[in-house]
């Protein structure tokens, strides 16, 4: 007999690999009760399956292992390689940052050994020193010399629930300033508050309006941590502009295989 | 460690113990290789895709989502690197079996039974696309469900049912055909 219902019969390999809905099962199990071409295409691809499956694999080469472990020890060089190459381009960044860190805990410490403060007056302190480093941001971003927005943009790290306004100033630092000591801060102040979608989703589109390798590599490397798919369309661009750097080429192909 | 599952392995890869992915890399790097091969890639080159894909996920371990089949995150990674190496190429993928079952003639023993059916296998695959290849491999070779094909290729459960029999039927053919 002649099957009248193709549809019925493209799920046959579906059925015998248990992968239908229960509703489709049931419609293929009464056309199979009076089909009996689909009823021996159904015994053919059980055959056919059953000799697939009995084929063995291939063995890959003998020293596989061998070469992965090798290839992970000098990788283990290459980052702590790139690691230095870091280090020293921003130690004055992270000199800086140290000096307000100490200076941040330092307020911290009299505060808490003031005994006879009550809680309270602690947590008044604690906003109004965090509204002194958001005036302190403010003015100290607008000047000409590096190293004061440098700070500016260290207190704003210091921050612990940054007003729009103060995410609003990194981004638009990020974007913008030209000096790469300050971009790279900057970006290293919005990560911790990269918990809110919105400033990951500026930080993916800053990746298109950076032209330093180095801000390049760090935005990748943060996004790919945070899974951050809208940098996508970014990072395929990157990929197939012959400008791109090699480097943060490389690390755009590899951040595509692991987010898309 | 062999009684543990792929994912909590490789939680403890992401938390730190990156020595462990090589438990990983043991449990799958056939199969990884074998599904290389099966959609089309040379065979050193699928050596060193295999390498590559267990690289990124030591490099990438933060991103590993805890809970995430990691099989799935691995064919995921594995198919990302051939779509951009076949870009980069820009040539047509054509099966490519190691040269020693290409040119050893088969003879009576076991080995050379197996490896007559491996031929003859490839044979047929030849005569696939590559996306119907990969579906025929990541679901008969690797035994994924439809569902996490469907998330690792993006082709919907429903395309997949009707597809995976095509796919299968045609090299149904095109393996009696040549044997
Ligand atoms: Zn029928």
């Amino acid at each position: 007999m002649k099957c009248n219902n193709p549809d019925i019969k493209n799920l046959l390999t579906a059925y015998f690999e248990n992968e239908l809905a229960e509703k489709e099962e049931r419609v293929v199990e009464e056309h199979l009760s009076h089909c009996s071409e689909c009823l021996r295409e159904l015994e053919e691809i059980k055959a056919f399956d059953k000799m697939l499956l009995s084929t063995p694999e291939i063995d890959p080469p003998q020293n596989s292992e061998l070469n992965f472990k090798e290839k992970i020890s000098q990788n283990k060089d290459i980052s702590k390689r790139s690691m230095t190459i870091t280090l020293n381009f921003s130690w004055r960044e992270i000199a800086a940052a140290i000096v307000i860190f100490f200076a941040g805990t330092t307020a911290g410490l009299l505060l808490r050994t003031n005994s006879v403060t009550e809680s309270a007056s602690i947590a008044n302190l604690e906003t109004e020193i965090s509204q002194m480093r958001q005036m302190l941001m403010a003015a100290l971003i607008t000047k000409e010399s590096p190293s004061d927005r440098l700070k500016a943009v260290q207190y704003a790290e210091q921050i612990n629930q940054p007003s729009s306004q103060v995410t609003e100033t990194l981004i638009e630092t990020l974007n913008s300033d030209p000096s790469v000591n300050v971009r790279l801060a900057a970006v290293n102040a919005l990560q911790q508050f990269a918990v809110h979608q919105d400033i990951r989703s500026a930080m993916a589109a800053s990746l298109k309006e950076q032209s330093d390798p180095l801000i390049q590599i760090v935005l990748i490397k943060m996004l790919v941590q945070m899974h951050e798919k809208s940098v996508v369309p970014t990072l395929q661009e990157f990929e197939a502009d012959q400008q791109t750097h090699e480097m943060v080429k490389q690390e755009a192909q590899e951040a595509l295989t692991v987010l898309l | 460690m062999n009684s543990l599952t792929d994912e909590e392995i490789m939680l403890d890869v992401k938390n730190g113990n990156t020595e462990l992915l090589s438990f990983l890399y043991r449990r799958h790097q056939k199969h990884l290789f074998n599904f290389f091969m099966q959609i089309g890639t040379e065979y050193h080159q699928s050596e060193d895709f295999v390498q590559q894909v267990f690289f990124r996920i030591l490099r990438y371990r933060n991103s590993y989502k805890e809970g995430a089949m990691f099989r799935k995150w691995m064919f995921t990674i594995a198919r990302n690197l051939v779509k951009r190496d076949y870009e980069k190429q820009k040539h047509q993928k054509s099966i490519q079996l190691p040269q020693r079952l290409i040119t050893e003639a088969p003879d009576d023993t076991d080995a050379g039974e197996k490896e007559e059916k491996i031929k003859e296998l490839y044979k047929a695959l030849e005569s696939l696309q590559a996306s119907d290849r990969e579906l025929i491999s990541l679901s008969r070779f690797q035994g994924m469900k439809y569902e996490a094909i469907s998330e690792i290729t993006g082709i919907s459960v429903g395309a997949i049912k009707v597809r995976m029999h095509r796919a299968l039927k045609k090299l149904r053919e095109h393996y009696f055909e040549n044997a």
